[in-house]
């Protein structure tokens, strides 16, 4: 397969698939240029794609007073136990629901599903995690959501098609369930790990509402949180027509740069880890049913 | 489904339960418990009296239902989420047969990434960038005027609109699946391909005969699953965009009760609207999988 | 498996790093989250102004605002209000939570049965609050604690007072708001353009028009600026008399929505008569503000109907790309019949002070209260420190008692009249002591810098105050001459319009776009009304003419 010339389709293919991969990048590159724009020359829409009057003023205003490193440690702590949890329990779940012999399986399986379907709502999520005296606590941030069960269900199709003979000898061997899962099946698991941790992942970094309802101190919000704040009042901000310092901020940045500022460092770390994590995506895995 | 010749029997249930135990026990105290709450779509909610306001029946639903503009949101909401699901399928899913017919893993690799990126990048950002873009003198209709074509209101139309929704959305979303598919496909054994090969298939019978079969159990999986997320249009995307003029036919079930008021904590209005979406969504998870498993012979749970 | 390797080795890092900083340390709850907090009873002293003997607890929930720039170790808890309550009354206030989505988490600690000792409420729950019984009838310690100051708030604005009561009970202050002076609308005008093609200041309508295609004309772009939310035609209606957006006494007696009145049906047929000629912008269906506002900056527009706040965006921002002389002027709105302009006024009222039942120092509360009143209005008389006045006053500091403060609806208007006065003073060369300002001096300020420097951030306060053509100039004729229309609905909404939300009003906006851009004929109007009536606005009515008719 390897030594089959290059055609005239192979190159067409990369053109083609490259310019909509360009289409994807191309408001990166506009925001990234916006981010580092002046608020006039964003107001007046003459920004493309290289920044116009170039100031790090957004990005000052949005890192300044220390409590941006604060957040982001915040954040990273919440993405690193809430992460490890949601592995944990997935595995958990995941490997017994894909034994077909599991006694009332579907009971389970119908139980976890409905979940996906409807929730009681935020005040009496609210309401039990203030009762648990969880709140002000980084638990409330990663226990209400600790089994992912939409990526639990991706996983338990994956284990599903993983090859029996292995487990079996296992079992001839005496191994109970655990020593299985621990010692056959886990391994096996790495593409699949790392497609469902980085969905895990994605959701506890970007997830800036629980941190607004449970925590009552702002110093105590991640980062997501912490960016959102600064956006909402940033417009109360412009439309007060404030006095003082803060206008020696406003007059070299807007809501628009100040938003595209907060994008990229909102969403820098977790970009840097992606690469890290599609390594592994490409050695294969295969989820889906099993047919018949 | 036959039973397993040796000895993998009932010895090994109760360390089944075991593993099940903590995830059952996270599920039940913090997505069964509170949804006691779902009663306040039945009640005149006031957060004062908690859970024991005043019993109203189904009057939060007839409400919403003798609203005269409700009617068309769930209308629109419907088309645009089914067209946002079957090209969400579809759009991925040619791609990644596409990237896994390029030559340079290299290249395959780096267009993978790029294509991700504007899942990074949320509605309200996006729908700034859009908005120049899309605009009656943005640089698409730049283009399409410079090609001697007419300038098209992508936002300003209220019969366009809504594809510049769905196509925008496919367009921001599809790196995802795309992730998932390809992940499939390299699953697939290079055997299968080498002995196609040798007998002779072009590039086109391979796909057709063994990548799509192949891929079919997760394009069953992922359909079903966002099922359930159907009639979440999109509200992130749509409030961001849409304008007056275009409300006829871009205004969806969740802009419309937004608007209404939800945000001034018309709790029980807001969880009517769920409750009624939890239902749909119910029903079509059911049905779907229902068809899955008896017509086609799929079992995804 | 050598990534495998890798990746637990970055996990251990990651670990050892997490252990450093103390895993579940970072987030650390504050003292007064859980438990009960607050002081027991305390005896007050008989000077409202004297502190007490032993300090008094008391607890406040608040709302975070990023505009509070805070300066070395301030924060919500440490500062100099909070200091000063200290200091001069011997109390201590702490906050049981600060939020970003202060509504959101006030109802769930409602739901949580966990409020603050005193707080500040819209009128929607303080109607919630009363009728759970939560909150104290304060008449008594209104009475007894309320400063002469705070008291004069109340006798000047007792309709407004009336909306904080229940069967003649006090049960929230009302916190009011900067004024009703800053509610008017204006057409602004560009100079450099006008004085160009020699026009002088618009007597009517037609000249408005008459300027607006001459520029379009002369200079490219379009007339008459005009956004998605037709606010501009909101806006400009003024013209015609109707008052969209306020409920007032029609012909018969009784009271009817603004909006669907026959005067917006003439101004109606105007507005989409001349979005057919061209004269507005005819994509102004997809533009939000900041896109119209690029059309000003980017010199395309040249007139706009808009409030005062035009002058603080986009005005600097004009001026930065297209140079001092782009400056836009405000003017009057012209009528159709000659006869004098009569503005919309609104119930602006910013929320209302309530103290909760459990609190066992009400007055404690009065007199945190009393202080800002006093910081605000008599500072200077008082003989305080310059220096300790821009410590409250700076860097947005007043955002941080958000939740205990009352203002006085008179502080624009008199903030305008020392304002003017001094940028007089200063352009006349005579010396102006800038510490009789008090607080005022940085909108002083920033006048002074548009005049010396052409400083696009001194624009907003330069118009809106300084120049002899200001907002505010123009304004306090409107005020003083009560030349004015108030809203009938002086107070909270009713029940239909809050259960409606935007919805009543969507139906019109939605179809008045239909008639201006000729997808359906001016008659679409009675249609209009038709569906409005129907879907809420009958019953709205209704319950308007009996509350507050």
């Amino acid at each position: 397969m390897e030594n089959k010339p290059i055609s005239v389709f192979d190159v067409i293919l990369a053109v083609g698939l490259g310019v909509v991969c360009v289409t994807c990048v191309l408001p990166f590159v506009h925001l990234l240029a916006v981010s580092f724009s002046s608020s006039s020359a964003v107001a007046a829409g003459r920004v493309g794609f290289l920044p116009v009057e170039f100031t790090t003023a957004s990005y000052e205003y949005v890192i300044s007073g220390g409590r941006f490193l604060r957040a982001m440690a915040i954040s990273l702590e919440r993405v690193f136990w809430g992460t490890l949890l949601n592995l944990l329990l997935m595995i958990l779940t995941a490997y017994p629901l894909s034994k077909p012999e599991l006694i009332g399986r579907k009971f389970f399986v119908v139980f976890f599903v409905i979940t996906m379907l409807i929730g009681g709502g935020m005040i009496p999520t609210y309401l039990l995690v203030s009762n648990l005296g969880l709140k002000d606590t980084i638990w409330s941030l990663i226990l209400p959501g600790a089994l992912p069960v939409y990526n639990m269900i991706i996983l338990m199709n994956f284990i599903r098609g993983l090859p029996h003979e292995l487990e079996e000898a296992a079992s001839i061997d005496g191994a109970n369930a655990f020593q299985t899962l621990w010692m056959i099946i886990f391994p096996l698991l790495g593409p699949s790990l790392a497609t469902v941790g980085l969905f895990s992942m994605v959701n506890h970094w970007n997830d800036w509402f629980n941190g607004l309802i449970y925590m009552s101190e702002p110093l105590n919000y991640p980062l997501q949180t912490y960016l959102q704040t600064l956006l909402v009042d940033f417009e109360q901000l412009l439309q007060s027509g404030s006095s003082g310092d803060i206008q020696a901020i406003l007059s070299k940045m807007s809501a628009r740069t100040g938003r595209a500022a907060q994008l990229f460092l909102g969403a820098l770390p977790i970009m840097m880890v992606y690469p890290f994590l599609q390594k592994h995506f490409t050695k294969g895995l295969t989820i889906g049913s099993v047919k018949g | 489904m036959k039973k397993k010749s040796f000895g993998v029997t009932l010895k090994n249930q109760w360390q089944y339960f075991a593993m099940l135990l903590p995830g059952v026990i996270v599920t039940f105290i913090f997505c069964y418990i509170p949804l006691y709450g779902v009663i306040i779509a039945f009640e005149d909610y006031n957060v004062s009296m908690g859970f024991h306001s005043p019993w109203v029946g189904l009057k939060n639903f007839t409400y919403l239902f003798s609203q005269p503009t409700f009617v068309r949101t769930i209308r629109n909401t419907m088309f645009i989420a089914v067209w946002k699901l079957v090209l969400g399928v579809v759009v991925p899913v040619t791609f990644a047969l596409l990237l896994n017919e390029m030559r340079s893993n290299k290249l395959k690799r780096a267009y993978q990434t790029l294509i991700y990126i504007p899942n990074f990048l949320s509605w309200i950002i996006m729908a700034g960038v859009l908005m120049d873009i899309l605009d009656t003198e943005g640089a698409i209709n730049l283009i399409l005027t410079s090609l001697g074509l007419n300038a098209v209101n992508f936002l300003g139309s209220a019969s366009i609109f809504p594809w510049t929704m769905i196509i925008s959305d496919v367009w921001k979303g599809f790196g995802y699946g795309t992730i998932v598919y390809l992940a499939a496909l390299t699953g697939i054994d290079p055997g299968l391909y080498e002995s196609a090969y040798l007998d002779g298939a072009t590039r086109w019978q391979q796909i057709k005969g063994i990548t799509i079969p192949l891929l079919m159990p997760t394009i069953v999986l992922m359909t079903i699953l966002s099922l359930g997320n159907v009639l979440n249009a999109g509200f992130d995307q749509i409030y961001n965009m849409y304008s007056p003029a275009v409300w006829e036919t871009g205004d969806i079930i969740d802009t419309y009760v937004y608007r209404l008021g939800i945000v001034q904590a018309q709790y029980s209005v807001g969880a009517a609207v769920g409750l009624f979406k939890s239902v749909i969504s119910a029903i079509l998870v059911a049905v779907s999988y229902v068809l899955a498993d008896k017509v086609a012979g799929y079992r995804i749970l | 498996m050598r990534n495998l390797k890798i990746a637990a080795a970055a996990v251990l890092c990651v670990v050892m790093l997490l252990g450093l900083v103390g895993p579940f340390r970072l987030v650390k709850k504050p003292a007064t989250s859980s438990e009960n907090f607050s002081s027991e009873a305390v005896e007050p002293p008989e000077d409202i102004w004297a502190p007490y003997e032993e300090t008094v607890v008391i607890t406040t929930m608040g709302e975070e605002n990023s505009g509070t720039a805070f300066q070395g170790d301030d924060d919500y808890q440490n500062n100099p209000w909070y200091q000063a309550y200290k200091d001069r009354f011997n109390i201590d206030l702490h906050n049981k939570w600060i939020s970003n989505d202060y509504g959101t988490k006030l109802n769930l600690s409602i739901a949580d049965a966990d409020i603050a000792d005193v707080f500040y409420v819209d009128s929607a729950r303080l109607t919630t609050l009363y009728n759970a019984g939560l909150i104290m009838n304060l008449d008594d310690v209104f009475d007894r604690y309320a400063s002469d100051t705070l008291k004069g708030y109340w006798e000047e604005n007792k309709d407004t007072w009336e909306t904080g009561c229940f069967d003649g009970s006090l049960y929230g202050i009302p916190q009011m708001s900067y004024g009703i002076i800053d509610q008017f609308e204006y057409i602004w005008i560009r100079q450099d353009w006008m004085q160009e093609c020699g026009f002088d200041e618009p007597e009517t309508m037609d000249d408005v028009i008459e300027i607006a295609t001459t520029f379009a004309k002369k200079y490219g772009g379009y007339g008459l600026a005009e956004d998605q939310n037709l606010d501009n035609f909101f806006r400009i209606a003024l013209s015609w008399g109707a008052h969209p957006g306020i409920w007032l006494e029609q012909e018969d007696g009784t009271l009817g929505y603004g909006s669907i009145q026959p005067e917006m049906k003439e101004a109606l047929a105007q507005y989409a008569e001349w979005y057919q000629e061209g004269i507005l912008n005819q994509n102004f269906t997809t533009m939000d503000s900041d896109k119209m506002f690029q059309d000003m900056i980017n010199g395309k527009c040249g007139v706009i109907p808009f409030a005062q706040w035009f002058s603080y965006n986009p005005l600097p921002d004009v001026i930065s790309n297209q140079g001092p002389e782009a400056i836009f002027y405000p003017y009057e709105i012209p009528t159709q019949d000659g006869s004098e302009i009569k503005g919309s006024v609104k119930f602006n009222n910013g929320g209302y002070v309530v103290i909760s039942n459990n609190c066992k120092n009400p007055e404690a509360a009065m007199k945190i209260v009393n202080f800002f009143c006093y910081m605000m209005d008599n500072a200077v008389e008082g003989g305080e420190e310059t220096e300790f006045i821009y410590s409250l006053y700076d860097n947005n500091y007043p955002n941080i008692v958000r939740g205990t403060r009352v203002i006085n609806p008179m502080t624009d208007y008199n903030q305008y009249i020392q304002i003017k006065d001094a940028v007089d003073r200063y352009l006349a060369g005579e010396e102006v002591d800038i510490s009789d300002l008090g607080k005022n001096v940085s909108k002083f300020n920033s006048c002074v810098n548009w005049v010396e420097n052409q400083d696009p951030n001194g624009i907003g306060d330069w118009l809106q105050q300084g120049n002899d053509r200001s907002t505010y100039g123009i304004a306090k004729e409107y005020v003083d001459n009560k030349q004015y229309v108030q809203d009938a609905m002086w107070g909270a909404q009713t029940p239909t319009l809050q259960s409606a939300g935007s919805t009543l009003n969507d139906i019109l906006i939605e179809g008045f776009t239909k008639i201006i851009i000729g997808d359906q004929p001016i008659d679409y109007f009675d249609t209009i009304v038709e569906q409005w009536l129907a879907a809420g606005g009958e019953q709205a009515t209704a319950e308007i003419n009996e509350t507050y008719n």
